[in-house]
């Protein structure tokens, strides 16, 4: 088999003598991995409610609370009424980017709708402009969780992987080779 | 009539030696005296090889990726709110055929690589098993195989084994020696066949 002289920078050998039960089983150890962690994300989503349990802060808007690059972590029960002073991660219809920013103002209509004014806390503005064309106020389908807990600097990893793509998909790349080819 | 089981050609392909292995990498080593010891029983004493364990393992494995791509199809399909019922149904099933594979792994196949039949020259009795099973204890390059013996005509059970550092059987460069080798396998094998004899 012609590898181009990869056998001498991967450790190929036991690759070259699988046979092919073993090379079904890398593949499906590799798609267990795979697995796992999606099923991990997915169990965190039915947990938490919201479906995006952990999101990173993308701007210094909430300076100091958090800053660019912090993980948070969200729930989203329906039943916790939202109140001044949550922080809340939220979504403008039809854009893909969730805002971390502090609620400021809740109107609580008699029918237990609640809509929403939020700020970001080093913002000078509250978040009327960053809202929809027309739309004034949030409501509780926009919100995608309260933040419950973070974790500093972590999600540097995930701006870094976005801001330059190719790198993820080395990045990847590198470890799904390395998965398929290790035997356990 | 040639000194090995296995034709020199076979053991060692030109100029990728087939049980070539990385030097201080002990699982590599190991995988290698494994792939060796199948390979004499496979091909030198023309057992046939029994794929029941790896199969049920490759099952297994290929339903909790079912679960899993299930989950991830369905949701995409139904955005998250709706989804949550089958998505906890998934999770579930999930993480029960984990548990499942793992007791597969650690109860049902335990150190074994390879069984294999064979069967009865007259044709009558039911094939005898050969079940090889070999241990690699962390740290340490003490290399056990054990080769087991289920005669078929009476179903009695019989095992040897053989414990050594693994530097006995290789070379300076990771080379898997078939003079080293080949020949404990086979005194293993034979001492079997007149244990069955008595």
């Amino acid at each position: 088999m012609n590898l181009l002289g990869l056998e001498s920078v991967l450790p190929l050998d036991d690759v070259m003598r699988m046979n092919k039960r073993q090379l079904c089983y890398q593949v499906l150890n590799f798609g267990m991995i795979v697995s796992s962690a999606l099923m991990i994300w997915k169990g965190l989503m039915v947990l938490t409610g919201s479906e995006s349990p952990i999101v990173v802060v993308l701007s210094g808007s909430m300076e100091p609370a958090f800053h660019r690059g912090d993980l948070l972590f969200l729930t989203n029960i329906n039943e916790d009424p939202i109140r001044v002073g949550d922080i809340c991660v939220f979504k403008i219809k039809d854009r893909d980017i969730p805002i971390v920013h502090r609620v400021i103002k809740v109107h609580e209509q008699a029918d237990g709708n609640s809509i929403f004014l939020t700020k970001g806390d080093n913002n000078n503005v509250d978040d009327r402009g960053l809202y929809a064309e027309g739309q004034m106020w949030l409501s509780r389908s926009d919100v995608i969780g309260r933040a419950r807990g973070y974790v500093p600097y972590v999600g540097m990893v995930t701006i870094i992987m976005n801001d330059y793509p190719k790198f993820k998909y080395l990045v990847l790349a590198v470890l799904g080779i390395f998965v398929l080819i290790h035997r356990e | 009539m040639g000194q090995f089981l296995i034709p020199e050609e076979e053991w060692s392909t030109g100029e990728k030696k087939k049980f070539q292995s990385t030097l201080w990498d002990a699982s590599s080593m190991k995988n290698t005296l494994d792939d060796a010891a199948k390979t004499i029983f496979v091909d030198g004493f023309k057992y046939k090889e029994s794929h029941r364990l790896i199969d049920g393992r490759l099952a297994i494995s290929l339903l909790a990726c079912s679960c899993a791509a299930f989950a991830l199809v369905w949701d995409y399909l139904n955005p998250f709110p709706q989804s949550r019922p089958v998505l906890i149904a998934c999770v579930a099933a999930y993480y029960v055929v984990t548990c499942v594979l793992t007791a597969h792994m650690v109860w049902w196949e335990k150190n074994i690589f390879m069984r294999a039949y064979q069967s009865d020259p007259a044709g009558l009795d039911p094939d005898s098993v050969w079940t090889l099973s070999s241990n690699l204890p962390r740290y340490t390059t003490d290399y056990t195989i054990t080769v087991q013996f289920k005669d078929g005509s009476t179903g009695s059970l019989n095992e040897v084994s053989i414990t050594k550092p693994m530097s006995v059987w290789y070379d300076g460069t990771g080379l898997l020696l078939q003079s080293q080798y080949e020949p404990e396998i086979r005194k293993l094998h034979d001492q079997l066949i007149s244990k069955k004899k008595d």
